[in-house]
């Protein structure tokens, strides 16, 4: 399988075999026919499809919108649960290739851990609009924190400019 | 830290998720948000210690050669990058070339993420004279999601040197002497406070003078003079002569007798003495600026104005004109003519009386420096000051500028600049050069040796020490043999 920028990871083994990323689109087009049958295996097709050609972010958001939008009947906890975790794994899977795999693949679940949360957290008392804001607000939110974060890291925050009245 | 259009997309892909979750009031597809999301914020985390990753390990160097730059010269600029181990992301460095810096080419290097060394050199021109600092390099990583742009690297200085004369060495065998007039004091007397002496009356006295205490002592009558400091006319005579052309672009024999001629110049104008000019052509005089304390600015520009003349044999003149001219005004040019017609005994029987000098009285209307040295001192009182800046490559000239200038109790300094320490390749054979200067300095010492003259040579500094070091050896060796 080629190499995908998109799916790799920053990491000094570049072209290093992908062999757990495969493992994971395989698992996700096994959980999708587990849960919806033939129409799910039909899904998991296509979000590997998707993920071959355009990457790992593609693939999550097609294979979430055919699942809700073609099998609707199959939604439950249990299918839920094993379709999420399928997923997960192949958001997680490229973590194997960077050089700290566990610390990529902790930061990565605490990210969706957090997001996932607070949107659940908002649905909970609010109407899904302002959960989707929330979540939308979180991701911008936690984004810019790692901005000022990189600035501070490279030493890129000029020092502002006293002048004399500031010092009477 | 800019995310690329990649990763805006990705942020869209999100909220398109979430504008679907609302539309169609799936809740479920918040779940892909939040997992969208994660990725976006792991791989900006991954970005940011990759990046500090890589500044640890990286090495940027831009260096330039250790040596000194004149204005318009080129030096090369070194580009060079390092990084270990490799990783997935892509570099870019661009030099911190100071604005001043003209670059030949684009001075930048990219560095793919398989790679781990690169290195680019090109050619930096400087136009302008000044210390310059490199601005760090400017490094630019990315991974294809995000970029950031950092300042790495040494930032060295390149000083740029105005074109001429540097380490201009005025001296005296080889040692460094102050030309500075000082206070002086001449004898103009009757117009001063300070008492010179008495002295019998002679008619024309004014009886204002008559010192009547000394004419009662001493029984007949008696002046007191006295005397005061005054200033003294200095002349500045300048040869521009194609012999001056000697030595490297903008270092010539010409350029370090200007800056000589520039502080005497400057050390006449804070004396407030009165400066007169005279600059000596090829063939005549090319220049003549009359005594004054009001013209420094002018001297000055003339000085620096002041280029090489060209021979009259060079400007377009017919042949015939020219040899006339030659037999008539030029008896040097006549005399190598001779020469070159073929070494015969008419040559041989001839040449003595061409080299036989002609009575000065006679050479001044022919010789350009005599005539310049009676024109700066005709009109000048007694104890002149002049200064006579000239090279050693026509001694007997200079010997006759130097006898005519300080006649009439005037005083006189000559600047020789000694031909072998300016000739290109002069110092290839420095045994010979040395010699050479041995020579010249017998003649400056001849020059010292006159009564109210004072000889000097200038000469690039590195130069002459490199000759007087191969002096200084041979001594050493004849000794230890």
């Amino acid at each position: 399988m080629n190499p995908r920028a998109d799916s790799s990871l920053l990491a000094a083994t570049w072209g290093r075999t992908q062999r757990l990323e495969t493992v994971a689109i395989v698992g996700v087009v096994a959980a999708f026919g587990l849960t919806a049958g033939l129409v799910g295996l039909v899904i998991g097709l296509a979000t590997a499809a998707v993920w071959y050609r355009v990457g790992t972010p593609y693939a999550i958001a097609v294979g979430h919108v055919l699942f809700v939008g073609l099998a609707p009947d199959a939604i439950g906890i249990v299918s839920v649960a094993i379709i999420e975790a399928a997923l997960l794994g192949l958001l997680l899977a490229p973590a194997a290739r960077s050089r700290t795999p566990v610390r990529v693949a902790v930061v990565t679940t605490l990210f969706w851990l957090t997001l996932a949360g607070l949107a659940w957290l908002a649905l909970r008392s609010q109407p899904l609009w302002v959960a989707g804001a929330v979540s939308i607000g979180a991701l911008a939110l936690a984004s810019y924190a790692l901005y000022r974060y990189a600035l501070v890291t490279f030493d890129l925050i000029d020092e502002p400019e006293t002048t004399p009245t500031e010092h009477s | 830290m800019r995310p690329t259009r990649r990763s805006w997309a990705v942020g869209g892909l999100a909220l398109i998720v979430t504008v679907l979750a609302i539309v169609f009031a799936r809740p479920l597809l918040l779940v892909a948000t939040a997992m969208i999301g994660a990725w976006i914020l792991a791989r900006q985390y991954l970005f940011i210690t990759t990046v500090a990753r890589t500044l640890d390990s990286l090495s940027v160097t831009q260096s330039v050669p250790p040596m000194a730059v004149r204005t318009d010269e080129t030096i090369p600029v070194t580009l060079a990058v390092e990084r270990s181990p490799t990783t997935a992301l892509s570099l870019t460095l661009d030099a911190g070339v100071p604005t001043a810096g003209r670059v030949h080419g684009p001075l930048s290097l990219s560095l793919g993420p398989t790679e781990s060394t690169a290195e680019r050199t090109e050619t930096v021109e400087w136009p302008i004279a000044g210390r310059y600092e490199f601005d760090e390099v400017a490094l630019t990583a990315s991974d294809g999601l995000f970029e950031t742009t950092v300042d790495v690297g040494p930032t060295p200085a390149v000083t740029v040197e105005p074109r001429g004369p540097r380490n201009v060495h005025l001296g005296e065998g080889g040692d460094r002497v102050a030309v500075a007039q000082g206070t002086y004091q001449v004898g103009r007397i009757n117009v001063g406070f300070d008492p010179a002496g008495l002295r019998e009356y002679v008619p024309g006295d004014a009886a204002t003078n008559i010192d009547w205490n000394a004419t009662a002592r001493l029984a007949t009558p008696h002046v007191r003079e006295y005397e005061s400091e005054t200033d003294r006319p200095t002349v500045l005579v300048v040869d521009h002569r194609s012999a001056l052309a000697a030595g490297p672009p903008d270092e010539t024999k010409l350029d370090y007798l200007r800056e000589v001629a520039l502080g005497i110049t400057t050390i006449t104008q804070q004396l407030n003495d009165p400066l007169a000019l005279v600059t000596i052509g090829e063939d005549d005089i090319t220049n003549q600026i009359s005594a004054s304390t009001a013209r420094y600015r002018t001297i000055r520009r003339r000085l620096l104005d002041l280029e090489l003349a060209r021979s009259e044999t060079d400007r377009p003149v017919g042949e015939t004109e020219a040899a006339v001219r030659s037999i008539a005004t030029a008896p040097r040019t006549a005399l190598d003519q001779l020469v070159i017609d073929g070494d015969t005994d008419f040559t041989r029987s001839l040449a003595p009386f061409y080299r036989n000098r002609q009575p000065t009285h006679e050479r001044i209307g022919t010789e350009p420096l005599l005539a310049g040295i009676r024109l700066g001192t005709s009109r000048q009182r007694v104890n002149t000051w002049t200064v006579i800046c000239t090279d050693d490559s026509d001694p007997t000239t200079v010997r006759d500028a130097v006898g005519h200038a300080r006649a009439n109790g005037n005083d006189v300094l000559v600047v020789l600049a000694p031909t072998v320490l300016f000739e290109p390749g002069g110092l290839s054979d420095v045994e010979r050069a040395y010699d050479r200067y041995v020579s010249f300095e017998e003649f400056r010492q001849e020059l010292d040796d006159m009564v109210r003259v004072r000889a000097l040579e200038v000469a690039p500094g590195d130069r002459l020490a490199t000759v007087l070091a191969a002096g200084s050896d041979r001594r050493l060796g004849g000794v230890s043999r």
